[in-house]
């Protein structure tokens, strides 16, 4: 594993809203080592999926978005949308979620998936489709020859998985930031869609998530957001043997492995977050006084924490 | 007894031309007593969601009877029948689905009240609510304001307002986060063991349903099979 090829600092989403700017990702740094496989996980609204999207810059018009992303020397966020144009898909992709609309009803499949590499790579039409074929076949279509030229309803939702991630690698990608890859999928596809990324060695991949089960399975290192902020980051065995925050805590104990064990109350409204102090302090079972001021990330042995219970 | 499938069965037409015929139950047997929860477990396609639409009478089995407190379904005059449509409710997987996009909460929670022609004050909405963990400033919300887990406590709080005896639960935590999905079970368990209403739990995570569940059953290629008693938390 190398250096940074993904670094995010100082990152912050902004979006207008009646009540006033509403700041749905929360200075985040975080950096993504080549060939690294990261989880961001939290629960819905918690800002994770809003992140994602603001590294590709594909945020609607209306949202704002503050500080850096640097891909291998060069600041995303500076670049023009041209050149940016260009390296999506080439450089980096996105795999939207697959239950939903993400695949185009009308073109086949096999199109579909060859179109990167005729727009990133100047293959013929032919030759991508052959190309788009046999990474088909790989990613464990069968009989990609002649399924490539069906249309998305006639595959399984676990296939269209498997679409969606042959089309974020067909123009080669090496950094593939996935959406929910498991969300709303049953037992059996969950287990085809945790094979599938597990097979994605040589890339890199971000991949948000609320499914503990395909994190703890799939990533070498688990982020955790909570209210827009970054609350912890930790290697995976780490995280999953001994959870620092309290809200990682919490959400680990809630699993029904582990008990099934619920923490009362909900996230904080992102109205109110600009308040002063710990956003998970309404909830948190260690609230102490300490708390009423917002903790920074604590550094602890290679892991970060945002707990004013691990300040030195 | 309180409510029971006898020899269902149920297939469905697929295909463009509709000429496929997928038969999800064959013969499938089941009862369900006063206050206690059963689990289906079974993947997509194996027709644990058509066993729940048919003890809930949204949609009639090709064979077989439904019995409700001793009842046949099909028996049934106006009056039973509307008395069984009240006890047995279900709760879906999607709950944006089960509301009124352009509807505030009130209104939607308001509505079996209308139905059944049950005096209706706001007071007793906010206590319905209350008592599934909301508050009154939900209420003035649409669906769209309201995060997955408050949207199905909502749900909740809509069948519970009719007092029922059965409610199945298809999927319930299907699209929520760990400590949603946790504070939902324990909130069904509370709602149990407070008024004593019997849950159908389907589900296909085996894990969640063993800590649920007394009984469990597997349903695989139209047949159900026993995966044994559970002990319950």
């Amino acid at each position: 594993m190398g250096s940074a090829v993904l670094r995010v600092n100082n990152l912050a989403v902004e979006f207008p809203a009646p009540a006033g700017v509403v700041r749905a990702v929360d200075r985040v740094e975080l950096a993504v080592r080549e060939g690294e496989k990261v989880a961001l996980i939290g629960e819905t609204g918690s800002g994770k999926s809003v992140l994602l999207l603001a590294l590709l810059r594909l945020l609607p018009a209306g949202a704002r978005v503050l500080g850096e992303v640097w891909y291998r020397g060069k600041d995303l966020l500076g670049c023009s949308p041209d050149e940016l144009r260009r390296m999506r898909g080439k450089e980096l992709a996105y795999i939207p979620q697959g239950a939903g609309g993400a695949l185009n009803p009308v073109l086949t499949v096999g199109i579909q998936v060859a179109e990167p590499m005729v727009v990133h790579l100047g293959l013929t039409r032919k030759e991508s489709l052959r190309r788009a074929i046999s990474l088909l076949d790989r990613l464990g279509i069968p009989e990609a020859s002649r399924r490539a030229f069906e249309y998305p309803h006639q595959y399984s939702g676990g296939m269209k998985q498997r679409v969606l991630v042959a089309m974020g690698m067909a123009a080669e990608a090496k950094v593939l930031l996935a959406d929910e890859p498991t969300k709303g999928v049953d037992w059996p596809r969950r287990d085809e869609i945790l094979n599938l990324f597990l097979s994605l060695k040589e890339k890199t991949v971000l991949t948000v998530t609320h499914d503990l089960w395909f994190a703890e399975r799939f990533s070498q290192r688990v982020a955790v957001m909570y209210a827009a902020q970054l609350v912890e980051v930790a290697p995976r065995e780490d995280f999953f043997s001994r959870p620092l925050h309290p809200y990682a805590q919490a959400l680990l104990a809630a699993l029904p492995a582990r008990g099934l064990k619920p923490l009362p109350g909900y996230a904080p409204a992102n109205t109110s977050y600009g308040e002063p102090g710990c956003r998970f302090r309404g909830r948190c079972p260690r609230a102490f006084s300490r708390c009423l001021e917002e903790p920074p990330l604590f550094e602890r042995n290679g892991r970060r924490v945002r707990c004013w219970f691990y300040a030195d | 007894m309180l409510i029971e499938g006898i020899d269902l069965r149920k297939s469905y037409r697929v295909g463009w031309l509709k000429k496929r015929v997928v038969r999800v139950l064959s013969r499938v047997s089941l009862a369900v007593s006063e206050g206690e929860t059963v689990g289906i477990i079974g993947g997509s396609g194996s027709g644990k969601t058509t066993l729940g639409l048919i003890l809930t009478g949204l949609i009639k089995p090709e064979g077989g009877r439904v019995l409700f407190r001793g009842r046949e379904l099909d028996g049934m005059n106006v009056r039973e029948r509307k008395s069984y449509r009240r006890k047995v409710q279900i709760i879906f997987q999607h709950p944006e689905t089960a509301f009124n996009p352009k509807w505030k909460l009130l209104r939607s929670l308001s509505e079996p009240y209308r139905l059944y022609k049950i005096p209706f004050a706001e007071e007793s909405v906010l206590k319905q609510i209350e008592a599934v963990g909301l508050g009154a400033e939900h209420l003035a919300r649409y669906p769209a304001q309201l995060s997955g887990g408050e949207l199905q406590r909502a749900a909740i709080a809509r069948v519970m307002a009719l007092d029922p005896e059965f409610i199945v639960l298809d999927e319930p935590t299907g699209m929520l986060d760990a400590i949603t999905q946790a504070q939902i079970i324990r909130l069904f368990q509370d709602l149990q063991k407070d008024k004593g209403v019997a849950y159908l739990f389907i589900s296909h995570d085996l894990e969640l349903a063993r800590l649920f569940c007394r009984r469990i059953y597997r349903l695989r290629e139209g047949e159900l099979e026993t995966l044994g008693p559970e002990k319950g938390v």
